[in-house]
């Protein structure tokens, strides 16, 4: 079930009115109701692994308790390194198999044997990625006496099977989240108000933007594989158009998560901070997928500099390489991801070496424009990370290189995508409301998300008028999307 | 909570009363001709017509009249197999064959063996058919979306029908659609915009109440005569074509297979005298010889005639309206010879 | 050492690395009250105060720092 479907909005409603009606009483209750709720929403998706995801989280709870049990020394390392293995294993086994395999089978065959291999049918658990990393870190928490293990049975598998993150994250820490569920939750209008506006911004992202970019950049990336039959320029456009695409898919995806926890009076963690108004690598990558970046920071790049210290600045790449070759490599088994990722860590070098820092963490805070410098910083930091995406889209590397080779051959400036009068328009339009929509983020920068405080100032009837204009914006998104096809296929005969 | 609840539908109210007009004005105009049912599709007293998914009518015409027609001969294909001419197939038919043109536009194979099943279930005979075939419908095995492709719910059991209605409300709100809809309906004329895409027409589309044949012909021919017809704007559309020979990819995998078999199947249980066609498309590419030789391994040599590529119907313009149609004495000539035997 | 001393050389090294003074070597300051205090120059931090007291710290000890308080109190506890 994906959050931007009727079926979800008729479960959604159904849980809420459950939980502050019925299973209202306390804390146990309501988290009764939230762990059912999101059992039945991960069956929904994915029924095969619901009893993987039940095994994870008994096997980890006990861990747990054992680890934090034993003083330090071999038996509590045994349980440790055990917790670790098991958890990266299944994430190794299910994401990475077929891909180590056939990457070691392809050197192999460099040197000349002939071995062929047929990739398992391994079928991948939904959320697999963001499951095992929040159990992970919570083992490691708990080795690290960071934090206690909890005795909270029926809280910890709340935690883990919540629906608002089960699927795409963010990557909560127990410390955050568990807290929160372990008192009774009061209803609080302002805060599920606020909840409402946010799934409001994300759906507007995800329907109007996104999907509307991603329908340019897949044209674009599709024939890109294998014809030319694009302009360099046109695929400098795809590029961008799928940066766009993916930073509002996946943050207004995060949004509605976000929100839709806000219903329930639970908060879960932002996962993105306007990064593109960023005017370096590093700010980007503490406001871009938060949730990831500070968990592989804490859990990889920590430790691995702390290990390579010795080796001054030398030892900070290279603990940023792995981390970010990690980084890459958890979006996907291929080597476009590792790429991507060992790209973005690249990019860290220049600023590990001269040493400098971000002056302001938000960008010219407080005033209403950024001075030629900052703004340009903005814009080229966001073509540095279009680069980037290309490998992130692209099926293969071959198809990677093919897109650059093309794109640096053909940079000639024609509009040979856009072919009839209406596609013009429809582009232009789409140009516009991106312009828009910066606009509005840039002037909510500060805040949690783009219109959290946009119109509370205002009279009802405005806001009210805002809401209805972002929720006709959405609708008509969905209807000029749909028609698209049929224009298409009717030109065929 | 009580506030937030009364908010909530206070908030919806609102927004159900702003989008109402939207799909009463819908419901009320019913510019597809989907809801109510018409005697008439085209009005013939108007200046212009919404051009109306010719699936829905053909199958709301068979429906219509089955029971009293006792219809028996079926064309089916897409718009290309509305030139075999019901006057011309009957000539090699016995007497008593009752024909019925069951084409739709953009048909796909899925469609067409939706059709043939609907007849067989409905407990009529089928005695003769002509299967008019090309490499668009071969590989077509899903049903079309949108508004002018989609297939009539009756065919599938009705298992599309919110589908179907959607689609068509969707399509009436897309801005090309409603903006041009209700400049026609204002200005009475349709404009050249307003006939990209086929969303409306200023041609009449005349057909028989019964047979379902199309007759817009008649006016084209007529024009052809009197050397009208081909206009520079016409001749314009008719590109060159290569000399070399290309030939289409495969169209006939595994699930077109099982449809394929599907209509094998009801021809066999009806003792069907059919024939298929492989159209002569003005593109002069070749239908795959693989598709060629399932065709003909399933529904044997005699019964499978390919006509794509170069050859005499295609190399000439003048077989053609224009590059998607060839002309009905294109249709006679190829049943002549398909029937040669009788 | 004293307390003071080692105040006094920890916000020297701060400065050294951060490349500015915008702080005040109070208690309760933490690395997300400094500009430019990330994961990247914690690091480079670490590594200059050992060098600078010639002390080695652990990972684990690391991981449990919550302020500038307790930061001083693990460097005077291994002096």
């Amino acid at each position: 079930m994906v959050f931007n479907s009727l079926n979800f909005a008729v479960f959604l409603l159904l849980v809420f009115i459950l939980y502050w009606f019925v299973f209202k009483k306390n804390a146990k209750t309501q988290n009764i109701l939230l762990l059912v709720a999101s059992i039945v929403f991960y069956c929904m998706a994915d029924w095969k692994f619901i009893f993987l995801l039940a095994a994870s989280g008994f096997i980890n709870f006990y861990l747990a308790k054992f680890i934090a049990q034993k003083k330090e020394g071999k038996i509590r390392s045994l349980f440790f390194f055990s917790g670790i293995i098991l958890n990266v294993g299944l994430l190794l086994y299910f994401k990475y198999f077929n891909f180590f395999i056939q990457s070691f089978v392809t050197l192999f065959n460099y040197s000349g044997a002939g071995i062929s291999f047929t990739p398992f049918h391994i079928l991948l658990p939904l959320g697999i990625s963001f499951f095992t990393f929040q159990m992970i870190g919570y083992l490691i928490d708990v080795n690290n006496d960071e934090i206690e293990p909890t005795g909270d049975l029926l809280g910890f598998c709340t935690y883990l099977a919540y629906f608002p993150k089960i699927l795409s994250g963010p990557i909560e820490r127990v410390q955050k989240f568990l807290p929160q569920i372990q008192k009774k939750r009061e209803f609080d209008y302002g805060m599920a108000v606020d909840g409402l506006r946010e799934i409001l911004w994300g759906l507007f992202k995800k329907m109007v933007i996104a999907d509307n970019c991603a329908e340019i950049a897949n044209t674009i990336f599709n024939s890109s594989a294998e014809s030319t039959l694009y302009s360099g320029s046109t695929l400098v456009l795809g590029a961008l158009f799928y940066t766009i695409q993916i930073y509002c898919d996946f943050s207004g995806y995060s949004d509605m998560a976000c929100g839709i926890s806000k219903l329930f009076n639970i908060r879960i963690v932002n996962n993105f901070a306007f990064p593109f108004f960023s005017t370096n690598i590093r700010d980007f990558w503490k406001k871009w997928h938060i949730s990831l970046t500070s968990w592989m920071m804490d859990y990889i790049f920590t430790p691995l500099s702390f290990i390579l210290r010795k080796y001054k600045k030398t030892g900070l790449i290279i603990s940023i390489l792995l981390t970010f070759l990690l980084v890459g490599l958890w979006h996907g088994a291929n080597w476009t991801f590792i790429v991507f990722g060992l790209l973005n860590g690249f990019y860290f070098i220049p600023q590990i070496l001269k040493g400098s820092m971000n002056k302001n963490k938000i960008v010219v805070k407080g005033r209403l424009t950024t001075s030629l410098k900052e703004f340009f910083g903005m814009f080229g930091l966001f073509i540095l990370i279009s680069l980037t995406a290309v490998f992130f889209r692209a099926e293969n590397i071959g198809h990677a290189t093919k897109y650059f080779y093309d794109m640096l051959s053909g940079l000639i400036y024609s509009w040979g995508y856009v072919q009839t009068f209406d596609l013009i328009l429809s582009k232009i339009v789409l140009l516009g409301v991106i312009i828009i929509f910066f606009i509005i983020e840039w002037l909510g920068r500060e805040q949690e998300y783009a219109i959290a405080q946009l119109g509370l100032k205002w009279k009802r009837p405005l806001r009210w008028a805002m809401y209805f204009a972002i929720i006709f914006a959405i609708i008509f998104a969905i209807v000029i999307l749909g028609g698209k096809e049929q224009q298409f296929v009717y030109f065929q005969f | 909570m009580k506030k937030f609840i009364k908010t909530i539908i206070v908030f919806l109210l609102l927004g159900l009363i702003l989008i109402m007009p939207l799909p009463i004005i819908y419901l009320v105009l019913d510019p597809f001709k989907v809801i109510k049912t018409y005697d008439t599709f085209y009005d013939p007293n108007a200046k212009g017509w919404v051009f109306i998914n010719r699936d829905y009518i053909s199958t709301t015409t068979f429906i219509k009249n089955y029971k009293n027609e006792n219809y028996n001969s079926y064309i089916l294909g897409n718009s290309r197999s509305r030139f075999f001419r019901i006057s011309d197939w009957e000539k090699h038919l016995p007497l008593n064959s009752k024909c019925f043109h069951f084409d739709a536009n953009g048909e796909s194979i899925y469609g067409l063996h939706k059709k043939l099943a609907y007849i067989d279930k409905r407990g009529l005979e089928i005695k003769n058919a002509i299967l008019v075939f090309d490499y668009g419908i071969l590989s077509q095995d899903k049903p079309r979306t949108g508004h002018l492709t989609i297939i009539s719910p009756e065919l599938v059991n009705n298992s599309n029908i919110i589908d179907f209605h959607l689609t068509f409300f969707r399509d009436f709100l897309t801005p090309k659609f409603l903006y041009a809809f209700l400049d026609f309906k204002i200005s009475g004329v349709v404009k050249p915009y307003m006939k990209e895409g086929d969303l409306l027409i200023n041609w009449y589309p005349v057909f028989d109440p019964i047979s379902n044949e199309s007759f817009d012909c008649y006016e084209w021919e007529d024009s052809i005569r009197q050397n009208k017809y081909y206009t520079p704007g016409r001749l314009s559309k008719f590109y060159s074509r290569d000399t070399i020979v290309k030939y289409s990819p495969i169209a006939i995998k595994e699930n077109q297979m099982l449809i394929l078999y599907g209509i094998y199947e009801i021809f066999k249980k009806h003792k069907t005298n059919y024939k298929i066609i492989i159209s002569p498309l003005y593109d002069q590419v070749k239908i795959n010889q693989f598709d060629l030789q399932f065709l003909k391994n399933l529904f044997g040599e005699n019964n499978v005639y390919d006509y794509s590529g170069i050859n005499k119907y295609t190399k000439d313009y003048k077989n053609y309206y224009e590059p998607a149609h060839y002309r009905p004495h294109v249709a006679r000539e190829i049943l002549n010879e398909v029937y040669g035997g009788k | 050492m004293e307390k003071v001393e080692i105040l006094e050389k920890v916000r020297q090294i701060l400065i050294t690395v951060l490349k500015h003074e915008k702080f005040e070597m109070r208690d309760d300051l933490t690395a997300s009250d400094v500009d430019g205090w990330d994961s990247l120059t914690h690091m480079e931090i670490i590594t200059e105060i050992e060098t600078e007291f010639n002390i080695k710290f652990r990972l684990k000890e690391l991981n449990k720092l919550k302020n500038m308080a307790t930061l001083i109190e693990l460097i005077q506890s291994k002096l």
